[in-house]
């Protein structure tokens, strides 16, 4: 494979673009990185939630996780984590403990952390790509 | 090479939403970071979700912040925390946030929104509104 040629990308908009616009087995093998990347963001949330010890709720967190997939052109993939549980926001950001003491409950930032670390490894590994591919890659 | 406290950032985050007086009428209890006074009811919460630190030349070239910025108030609508959030974006979207000690702000800019209802189990009239964003603050260590 031999591919040349040179872009300059300003924010994740274009880099995106310049992504969706790549040959196809450079998509194809940005693909499986994407994939590899949505997993391993799963495991890592899914082991971080706790089960809980409520029979009415046990487990709910991490049966509420998914990953959807939506194909674009050229073979572009996006794969998304959603925690889709009733009450995975109110984890994620806090609750107020209602009662005559009432008070904030902090969240736990459990998803958000782990899907910006994944993403963030994901992009450099990306870039390592393109850059591989002859494609010269400048922020 | 200086060594900044990570606790300034969170220090001048809270200091812009509690000199503002429109976001304080709206939510008079105060701006607090992760959980409000026991009693409070119309709040801010400023909470820090994750911190990189991006190294080079031997040093920290840059630092970013994500913080959750949300308004909670009790209400079945969300019209006064959606105000509220709307005040809290104008005072921290690409605004220059400062003083800061030990850095020197670059950019916030808002990731995304946060807006979800917080029910009660036993009474259904009580619900509190939660509104923000997720901002990240990119700032640089002073030398």
């Amino acid at each position: 494979m031999s591919v040349s040629g040179g872009f300059t990308w300003s924010g994740m908009k274009e880099f995106r673009a310049a992504i969706a616009a790549l040959p196809e087995d450079i998509t194809a093998e940005a693909s499986d990185i994407v994939d590899t990347t949505a997993t391993a963001a799963l495991g890592e949330v899914r082991a971080a939630y706790p089960i809980g010890t409520d029979p009415r709720t046990a487990g709910q967190l991490r049966a509420g996780l998914r990953i959807t997939t939506t194909r674009g052109k050229r073979g572009a993939l996006r794969r998304e984590l959603r925690s889709e549980s009733r009450h995975a926001v109110m984890y994620e950001y806090g609750w107020v403990a209602h009662g005559p003491k009432r008070r904030h409950i902090p969240g736990k930032h459990v998803l958000v952390p782990i899907v910006m670390r994944h993403r963030a490894r994901m992009e450099a590994t990306l870039i390592a790509i393109l850059e591989q591919s002859g494609l010269h890659v400048r922020g | 090479m200086s060594v900044a406290d990570l606790a300034a950032v969170d220090a001048a985050l809270v200091a812009v939403l509690s000199a503002d007086a429109t976001l304080q009428g709206l939510c008079p209890d105060g701006v607090y970071r992760d959980t409000a006074p026991a009693g409070s009811s119309r709040y801010v919460i400023v909470s820090l979700i994750t911190h990189v630190t991006e190294e080079g030349f031997g040093a920290a070239l840059y630092e970013r912040f994500v913080y959750a910025v949300k308004a909670v108030l009790p209400a079945t609508t969300g019209v006064d925390a959606n105000a509220a959030a709307l005040r809290i974006h104008g005072l921290l979207y690409r605004t220059i946030l400062a003083p800061i000690a030990g850095y020197t702000h670059m950019a916030t800019l808002r990731l995304e929104p946060i807006r979800y209802m917080d029910g009660d189990a036993i009474d259904d009239d009580l619900r509190y509104q939660h509104a923000g964003a997720q901002y990240e603050i990119s700032v640089s260590p002073n030398p």
